[in-house]
């Protein structure tokens, strides 16, 4: 029971990591998730400084790219007042002013007179000519801006486009109006345009000067409202980079200017690994510390609960220790080896007769008590054990009591080893088993004495046995040694019949015929007591015995006295019955033949049959002789009983008590029922049949018998 | 009486061993009666029966028998000891030896069988009963069989 309690706390204490580790790993969660959110937090506010950053340098960047364009685009106004107010400008006048206007700016590479619609005038005209004559209508790129620009008055601004000389401008044309004089400025009609070739990369140039190292920026045209233009400055790739955004205005139109950090916008605050680093740190060791926390409380708990419980576990042992100790009326003793000295309970004491303080704690005290002849054994005993040779002490013993008298004592006890394995304490108890050990004693005594009367009882079976045996082999012996003189007296009678019949006189004929009839009775006699002793000596083995044929071959012997009595003699079906063949014969011949022999003046039927009642088969055989009288029912049973002379019926009476020996030897019962003078009925029992008798398909017996007894009686 | 003819044309000799006088007087007697010519040599134990047969010192000149009729419980040598050297005595062998004895204990019977005996008969109580006996014997050995002491 403790071992497995103590499994169980070990297993359970094991497991106390499992919650605390739950638990730490989630504060440890929880503390990169602040972590991750301050990160978040700073690093979005130093995405947002660096935008801001950006947006600063963009809107410097912006201001110069307002300045450098506008700044030509202004130019143009003064051309087109002048040629408001001139619209019949020469070719010269055209030219000086273009001179004067490309003066003012560098990247101006031409000045261009449109007429109408048709450029009238290039500056500087080397290069230009061809040019000259161009009907922007007929232009596909310039048709629709130039229709704009007439209806609407506004100047325009496109490009940047591929020149024929070479490179690439921005065009910026700014419609005329005719100014009447006196009248409003740009009030009268359409008179044509003006328009200026920016160069590109010097415009360019002079935006990219003002914009700083790590600025990425890019610069997309919007010229018609609502179409955004082509990038002309940096790389369409910014747009992915989700650049910032500011708007270059132009007199119409404006330019889209991007901005972004050449690396990009940064994901994290460049303190961000220190910071993250310091957050896992900082997390695994929240983590680690809400484990441990967690852990020693659940395992302070699973101690406390084991205490609990062997706190509980000690009381009930001790109760149960107390208890088995009062109901085993056990003492117990505890032996300081080392320090001499034995501790006795008080049931200890009390079973050698002493009250409790008057023993004396020496352990000589104790060996002093040991009965002497014990003593040496019980010695040899402790010594064993406190060598280590026995792990227990056990010994049957007496021991003397306060009034002298001796206890029998049945000792255990086992001892306790120091790390060396040497014995320095041993504790036991013991049963006093005075009473038990009478008991013993007295139990082998009437053992001895049941295998005496066994023995005697042995012996006077085997005497028995003998005797029988010798009483067996007496009566045969004895008969045969009778039969010799008698054969001697009964040979030399015959003789002297036969030799001197005649020839004496009557008187000595008389007399040797009755010595001769005496020898043949005695002869009988001897035979017949031969046959009763023979019942029970032979040792035949118990067969099956079918009884219709026993009676069908008693009937053959019989013939003879059955033809002589004109005797009917039937049976019934008979069952097949375990038994002696040989003495069942036996049995059937002498009833049968009685049944003929004891006949009376009626012509004799002896009927034999079967009956079934219950338990018991019984086999009876009737006749209808002379009867036997009630008083002698009993009496004809015995051994040499006759109820009749020689004279009146032969026989030795024997032939009765052999039936009966047979039918006890087969377990039965023999009796007879008669009415003295209408015949007899004998009855014989006997253990259940083998076979119930079978349906016969002729009864052999009848046919046997019938045609004698009916010749014989049709003759008389 | 007028004699029967038997196959011997000269009287059978049987030798009678029987330890009873009574008994061998009977045996004797009924012999004279019956139908046939024979002389009856009596011996009372076994060990002159045997010297009869081996025609040893005073019986030098005894015949040899035709029939041995032979008593089972005869003092010092017995019946069965008497067979059991018969049969292994290679002249005597041949001879034909029936047992007359009281008694019809079947180990007897089978015991005496065993050793060869040529038949076993148990001695009529009733002397009518006897001298029929005797007269089968003289039927069967003396005039149905054929004996191997016939010349």
């Amino acid at each position: 029971m403790g071992l497995e309690l103590n499994q169980r706390f070990q297993s359970r204490l094991q497991s106390t990591w499992l919650a605390p580790f739950a638990v730490g790993l989630v504060a440890a969660a929880i503390v990169l998730v602040v972590v991750w959110k301050l990160d978040c937090g700073s690093s979005a506010s130093f995405r947002q400084q660096v935008r801001g950053d950006v947006l600063k340098e963009l809107a410097s960047v912006r201001a110069s790219a307002e300045k450098a364009i506008n700044k030509r685009l202004f130019l143009t106004l003064g051309l087109k007042t002048y040629v408001s107010v001139n619209p019949n400008l020469t070719e010269q006048d055209f030219a000086d002013v273009s001179a004067l206007l490309m003066q003012e700016s560098e990247g101006i590479r031409s000045v261009t007179l449109i007429k109408d619609c048709t450029i009238s005038d290039v500056y500087p005209r080397a290069g230009n000519e061809a040019a000259i004559g161009l009907n922007l209508l007929q232009h596909e790129n310039q048709k629709a801006a130039t229709e704009y620009a007439i209806k609407t008055g506004q100047p325009w601004l496109t490009g940047p486009v591929r020149l024929v000389q070479g490179g690439e401008a921005f065009i910026y044309r700014a419609p005329v109006y005719l100014t009447n004089p006196g009248g409003l400025p740009g009030g009268g009609d359409y008179w044509g345009m003006v328009s200026i070739l920016i160069d590109k990369d010097v415009l360019v140039s002079e935006i990219m000067a003002g914009v700083p190292d790590n600025l990425n920026i890019a610069i997309r045209g919007r010229y018609e409202p609502g179409v955004a233009g082509a990038i002309f400055l940096g790389e369409q790739s910014i747009e992915a980079t989700d650049p910032l955004v500011a708007e270059v205005s132009l007199p119409t139109g404006s330019w889209l200017l991007y901005g972004v950090r050449n690396s990009g916008w940064p994901t994290m605050a460049p303190d961000a690994t220190g910071r993250w680093l310091a957050g896992i740190a900082f997390a695994m060791l929240v983590g680690a510390l809400c484990f441990s926390v967690m852990q020693t409380t659940l395992r302070y708990r699973e101690y406390s609960k084991r205490l609990e419980t062997a706190k509980q576990d000690l009381q009930q042992s001790v109760m149960r220790y107390e208890l088995v100790m009062d109901g085993a009326s056990a003492g117990i003793w505890d032996w300081d080896v080392v320090g001499k000295r034995i501790h006795y309970s008080s049931r200890w004491k009390a079973m050698r007769g002493y009250d409790d303080v008057e023993i004396d704690s020496d352990e000589a005290e104790w060996f002093a008590g040991i009965h002497p002849e014990d003593e040496p054994r019980v010695l040899a005993a402790i010594r064993a054990h406190l060598a280590g040779t026995t792990p227990l002490f056990e010994e049957k013993y007496r021991v003397r009591c306060k009034d002298g008298s001796w206890i029998h004592l049945l000792d255990r006890g086992k001892a306790v080893r120091d790390a060396h394995g040497q014995a320095i304490r041993m504790a036991g108890s013991g049963i006093d088993i005075t009473q038990l050990k009478r008991d013993e004693i007295e139990l082998q005594m009437l053992n001895e004495r049941l295998a005496v009367s066994n023995g005697k009882l042995e012996n006077s079976n085997e005497a028995l046995e003998q005797s029988n045996v010798d009483l067996q082999q007496f009566a045969y012996v004895a008969s045969h040694d009778l039969k010799t003189p008698l054969r001697s007296i009964a040979g030399y009678a015959q003789f002297l019949q036969q030799d001197y019949e005649g020839q004496i006189d009557p008187q000595a004929d008389n007399y040797i015929s009755r010595i001769v009839e005496g020898a043949n009775r005695m002869q009988q006699l001897i035979n017949d007591l031969l046959s009763y002793c023979r019942v029970e000596s032979r040792n035949a083995p118990l067969e099956p015995v079918c009884l219709n044929h026993v009676f069908d071959d008693v009937l053959e012997l019989l013939h003879t006295d059955i033809d002589d009595a004109n005797a009917i003699v039937t049976r019934d079906s008979l069952p097949e019955m375990v038994g002696d063949q040989g003495q069942i014969s036996q049995l059937l011949q002498n009833l049968i033949g009685n049944g003929i022999k004891y006949r009376g003046e009626q012509p004799l039927r002896v009927h034999v049959s079967f009956e079934q009642q219950g338990a018991q088969s019984i086999i009876s055989i009737k006749d209808n002789g002379i009867g036997i009288p009630t008083q002698y029912r009993e009496k004809i049973f015995e051994i040499f009983r006759r109820l009749h002379t020689q004279k009146a019926y032969a026989g030795t009476g024997i032939g009765l008590a052999v039936c009966r020996r047979i039918v006890h030897r087969h377990g039965g019962q023999i009796w007879v029922e008669s009415v003295d003078g209408k015949g007899s009925t004998f009855y014989f029992t006997f253990a259940n049949p083998l076979k119930p008798p079978q349906a016969e398909s002729f009864r052999v017996a009848d046919i046997a018998c019938e045609p004698n007894t009916l010749a014989t009686s049709v003759s008389s | 009486m007028v004699k029967n003819r038997s196959n011997l044309d000269r009287p059978a000799e049987v030798l009678l061993v029987d330890d009873n006088y009574d008994d061998a007087f009977f045996a004797i007697k009924c012999f004279e009666q019956c139908s046939y010519d024979v002389n009856v040599h009596h011996v009372d134990n076994g060990g002159e029966c045997l010297a009869m047969l081996r025609k040893e010192g005073a019986f030098s000149a005894a015949p040899t028998p035709d029939l041995i009729l032979l008593d089972l419980n005869m003092p010092e040598m017995g019946g069965r000891e008497v067979l059991s050297k018969i049969v292994n005595d290679a002249v005597l062998r041949r001879l034909p030896v029936v047992i007359l004895t009281t008694s019809d204990a079947s180990s007897d019977i089978v015991a005496m069988y065993s050793l060869r005996c040529s038949s076993y008969i148990i001695k009529p109580v009733d002397l009518n009963e006897f001298q029929r006996v005797v007269q089968s014997l003289g039927d069967y050995w003396f005039s149905v069989s054929a004996l191997p002491t016939d010349r």
